[in-house]
């Protein structure tokens, strides 16, 4: 086991409960020269007691709960003591137990010792830290199913493949004089292309896995005066922009960030893009484009009460290449705009003003960000997943243009194979590099 | 008081392919060396098929040739027909293999040890092995003589302890008609080894006037067919020249009756008959074996093999049984063109002892006995060629633990050698074990066309290579780098797919040209040394994918650099499953790398070792 660690496992403030936790050699014995109990300390119970501190004086009263290897969150032996949450009588009980041998916890370095004690493997790890921040329902149901290890579950099957694979070709190779049982080219490739789908089926769950974890960013574009601020609030539920019928009353940018069925998005109300001379309306203006260049969606927002003007086909132009959804507001006020001139598009009728079509925008939005938020989608990768996978992916790709176009020998073509299997064991933590580990685990809290 | 007679640098126990390369290499790095074998006349017995090479195993020959060794001079002087197995695909993977003719080729062998300066051939069974103070000082034999020596290099094959099996008939030797040695196991059993038991096979040598070759394939040697030694004539080359004289080898298969026989009289086979407890080869299995594996596999090809020039035996590859030999008569007379065939040696199943090779540190030396070596199927490898690849390394260190010097060993990425090694010590055996190209993580650099420019060095720093002959070596070597060099900085434009573009000649034979199509098509001079042609388009050929390679295993390497001191306590080590500790204490790996390919280190324990060492963090 490795040397004792301690760490305050709860937020500082005052609170009814604070938990200081232990990880290590002789933890028990460390806490129980401070924390005496009536009964002798039985793992996994909840034993009552009084904390003193090094002079003999009492410090606090609380309750003990001893892990011990290896069954325990980090695989050694633990302790956790639940103690009245004042900062003072914690911070205490950390420096009596600092004293006494035990060092302070780096962030993370809890569930670094459960991966290293074999607890975890790497995505599991990693779903500890994305539950602990996750900010809203969805984050936490996704990051819960990765701690059960159910991206695990999809990865290791499509390396099983290539590790399927891999034997077949070496088969191949090694009893040359005796004649097994080997796979043809097509069937080589469709094992190939068998991984590469279950990688695709993977790849399309990184948009929705970002927007779950970092959140969606929604600008919220239009000419001035089509209601952008009204559908800001509309989409808010709280009136929070000011609305006027002056056009401008926005001048810069607003930004407020809400839950779309669990998805986190970030919705930026821009000030209308306009030709304008007013110094401060430019400014705006100049800090709306900034923010329609770094959002991931666009609600383009026309008046459906009015013709369609030069303005709105200019910032349609604009826009048009990016993801966006284009917005008829005020279709209360009945439709004289000629939507035509949006053909092919999506149109979402709404009036921001009534808080109709509110609801099918909503679901507009998640469609487009591609968040297919049914049932049975379990996991959405992250950006590290992601790039992994898209490298093996494209190894597989290099793979097969030279196994069926160039005739590439056997012991050549191996390499990719191997290389794509090493990928995918990267991703399971089977196969790391110290970079790796350390920056995966400096992303934790200290106390996890 | 035992009668001493004499006294040893190095004692090697038995005289097959491992004792003899292992006499001959500490013979000739100047240990008084003394061979002890049961008979004298068997020194180099072929025991089972009468071939040398094949995929890996012919790389290793080639390997001990650099090394100094004799099995590749051996086989190219004997051999009666030569190929290049896997021409159909790369270099790499390629790998010579030869007919024997196994008189001669024992003969051969048994001239070869005799007239060894420094070696001594006795015909006497050590029974026992003595040591003092954990270091081995003598052997002693079944008559109650004493020997001195300062290494011992155990090389018993499959005759510790050896039973063969027909049907139900078990009959205790080392091969048929020849007597088992037995003294040994009790000297294991004393010292704590632990002793496991593994089975082989061989077929049935048929009658050649008895068998129809009218309808059967005929498989003929290669023209030029390639050698195994780099100092055979033509000496600096891997190739015989053109229009050698060769025997064919003929092609027949198993038919549903033969199945259908096997399939009635399983449970009379030793193995399923409940006789043979001992682990056979997955890899070089029983014909019962194949037919109860493969099920649905309706033919079986069997390759028949003449096991020399003035013999009518030949042996029938594919075909080894433990059937009572009634059935294999039946069994054998159901395949196309052996209708009428008559056996005049069955098939046999063996049944011996085997100590782990967990036992051992790569250098073959015993964890538990200094100065006590094992190589061989007596480490739970099968085939010749591994077991001679043993015998060297084994031999070697013998001489320089004999001589107070540091051991050598082979390393993963240069030598097949060293996989294995690498393989039996720190993995250990669950079946007889056989080398494949795919062990090793570096194939595309340990080839067959390289092994002398691997190994020359080694060879040569152990004296078992002459001066002249490294400087050979050398000379290549440099005519090979400046010709590559050459072809790297000339540029010619080649059209690809309608554009034209400029390419280094270099680059060419990445894109299946050859020195020939170079030659022709732009003009360029092509080296005249054979050898130096051959290895400057492979080497070419091959040198962006082992870039690659090496950086696949650039990881691994970072790993097998890192090396374990010693004295390790691995109780101090946090982090460490008990499990883990309990199996890095026995293996005592020397290296992360070794570590890491134990069965049962988790890449945790890996992480946890690193961060001791101080490499992680």
């Amino acid at each position: 086991m490795r040397e004792p660690i301690v760490a305050i496992a709860t937020p500082y403030g005052e609170s009814a409960i604070g938990i200081v936790r232990l990880s290590g050699k002789g933890v028990l014995d460390l806490v129980k020269k401070f924390f005496k109990t009536k009964r002798e300390i039985k793992p996994r119970y909840a034993h009552f007691g009084v904390l003193y501190d090094d002079k003999g004086e009492e410090l606090d009263e609380g309750v003990l709960i001893y892990y011990k290897a290896p069954h325990s969150y980090t695989g050694e032996d633990m302790v956790e003591l639940n103690l009245h949450g004042n900062p003072r009588i914690l911070k205490r009980a950390l420096e009596l137990f600092v004293n006494a041998g035990a060092r302070l916890a780096e962030p993370g370095e809890f569930t670094k010792r459960a991966f290293l004690n074999g607890k975890l493997d790497l995505t599991q790890a990693e779903a500890v830290a994305e539950l602990i921040s996750a900010k809203t329902e969805l984050a936490r149901k996704v990051a819960l199913k990765q701690l059960h290890g159910e991206l695990s579950k999809h990865i290791r099957p499509l390396r099983e493949t290539l590790l399927e694979l891999l034997a077949y070709v070496e088969a191949d190779i090694e009893f040359a004089e005796e004649d097994i049982p080997t796979l043809t080219k097509e069937q080589v490739i469709q094992m190939v292309d068998k991984v590469i789908e279950g990688i695709n089926e993977l790849l399309k769950t990184a948009k929705t896995g970002k927007f779950i974890r970092e959140g969606v960013k929604l600008a919220i574009v239009g000419r001035p005066n089509v209601g952008k601020s009204s559908l800001f609030n509309a989409l808010l539920k709280e009136e929070r922009a000011i609305v006027t019928d002056i056009a401008g009353t926005t001048r810069d940018f607003i930004e407020e960030t809400l839950q779309i069925k669990g998805v986190p998005v970030r919705l930026v109300d821009t000030a209308g893009i306009r030709e304008t001379k007013d110094l401060v309306e430019r400014i705006g203006v100049e800090r709306s484009k900034q923010k329609v260049k770094e959002a991931d969606l666009i609600l383009f927002v026309i008046d459906a009460s009015q013709e369609i003007t030069e303005e709105d086909l200019r910032i349609y132009e604009e826009i048009k290449e990016k993801d966006h959804i284009v917005v008829a507001n005020k279709v209360d006020l009945g439709i004289r705009a000629n939507l035509e001139k949006f053909k092919g598009e999506k149109i979402v009728k709404v009036s921001a003003l009534k808080g109709t079509g509110l609801e099918e925008l909503s679901e507009e939005i998640l469609k487009k960000v591609g968040a297919n938020l049914e049932e049975s989608v379990n996991i959405y990768i992250s950006v590290r997943h992601e790039t992994l996978l898209k490298k093996a992916k494209e190894v597989l790709e290099r793979f097969k243009e030279e196994f069926r176009e160039k005739d590439i020998s056997p012991e050549i073509a191996m390499l990719d194979l191997r290389e794509a299997s090493d990928y995918l064991g990267e991703i399971l933590g089977e196969i790391t590099t110290e970079d790796l580990l350390g920056k995966i685990f400096s992303t934790f809290c200290i106390g996890k | 008081m035992a009668w001493v007679v004499d006294e040893f640098d190095v004692v090697v126990i038995g005289g097959g392919h491992a004792g003899i390369e292992a006499a001959l290499a500490a013979a000739r790095m100047g240990a008084k060396t003394a061979m002890f074998v049961l008979n004298a006349d068997t020194i180099g017995q072929m025991s089972c098929n009468p071939a040398i090479g094949g995929i890996a195993k012919g790389i290793v020959v080639r390997e001990i040739d650099a090394l100094g060794g004799e099995m590749g001079k051996a086989i190219d002087q004997t051999g009666i027909q030569f190929k290049m197995l896997n021409t159909r695909k790369g270099k790499a993977v390629q790998s010579p293999r030869a007919q024997a003719d196994k008189k001669r080729y024992r003969e051969y062998m048994k001239k070869v040890c005799e007239n060894q300066e420094n070696l001594y051939i006795k015909q006497e069974e050590v029974v026992d092995i003595i040591v003092k103070n954990n270091q081995v000082v003598g052997v002693r034999t079944n008559l109650g003589v004493e020997y001195k020596t300062k290494a011992v290099v155990v090389t018993t094959g499959t005759f510790l302890n050896g039973v063969i099996y027909i049907g139900d008939k078990m009959i205790p030797g080392g091969r048929l008609g020849e007597p088992r040695s037995e003294g040994l196991s009790d000297f294991y059993r004393r010292f704590d080894f632990p002793l496991i038991r593994f089975k082989t096979g061989t077929p049935a040598r048929l009658d050649k006037r008895t068998i129809d070759f009218s309808a059967l394939e005929v498989a003929p040697g290669d023209d030029p067919p390639p050698k195994f030694s780099f100092w055979t004539e033509p000496v600096g080359s891997y190739w015989f020249p053109k229009g050698k004289e060769q025997v064919n080898c003929w092609i027949t298969y198993t038919t549903p009756k033969t199945h259908e026989i096997i399939r009635k009289n399983l449970h009379r086979t030793a193995l399923y008959g409940g006789l043979i407890k001992g682990i056979g080869p997955r890899y070089c299995p029983s014909i019962e074996d194949k037919i109860v594996k493969f099920p649905d596999k309706e033919r079986h090809q069997i390759f028949l093999e003449p096991e020399g020039l003035d013999t009518i035996e030949i042996y029938p590859n594919g075909l080894s049984t433990s059937l009572p030999e009634e059935v294999q008569w039946e069994m054998y007379r159901s395949i196309p063109g052996l209708e009428n065939v008559v056996l005049i040696r069955p098939a046999y199943a063996i049944e011996y002892d085997v100590v782990p090779p967990t036992e051992l540190y790569p250098t073959l030396e015993t964890k538990k006995i200094r100065g006590l070596f094992h190589a061989g199927n007596f480490n739970g490898t099968t085939g010749y060629e591994e077991a001679a690849g043993q015998g060297i390394v084994a031999g070697i260190n013998a001489a320089l633990r004999a001589f107070g010097k540091e051991p050598i060993y082979l390393r993963r990425d240069e030598s097949y050698i060293g996989v294995m090694i690498d393989d039996l010590t720190t993995k250990g055996v669950t079946e007889p074990y056989r080398l494949f190209t795919s062990r090793s993580e570096y194939r595309l650099y340990i080839r067959q066309d390289n092994a002398i420019l691997r190994l020359a060095k080694l060879g040569r720093e152990l004296g078992l290579l002459s001066e002249e002959q490294y400087k050979l070596v050398k000379e290549l070597e440099r005519e090979i780098e400046k010709w590559k060099e050459f072809y790297k900085s000339e540029r010619v434009s080649v059209a690809v797919g309608g554009d034209t573009r400029s390419y280094s000649v270099a680059t060419l034979m990445t894109m299946n040209y050859t020195l020939d199509d170079v030659k022709e098509k732009f003009g360029y001079e092509v080296p005249q040394h054979p050898y130096v042609k051959e290895e400057v388009e492979i080497q070419l050929k091959y040198e962006p994918y082992i870039e690659r390679e090496r950086k696949l295993n650039e990881k691994l390497k970072k790993l097998e650099d890192t090396k374990i001191p010693p004295d390790i306590d691995y109780d101090k080590i946090p982090g460490l499953t008990k499990e883990a500790r309990e199996k890095l204490k026995k293996f005592k790996p020397i290296t992360v790398g070794q570590a890491s390919r134990i069965d049962g280190i988790t890449p945790a324990a890996i992480t946890a070792l690193l961060v001791y060492l101080g490499k992680l963090d």
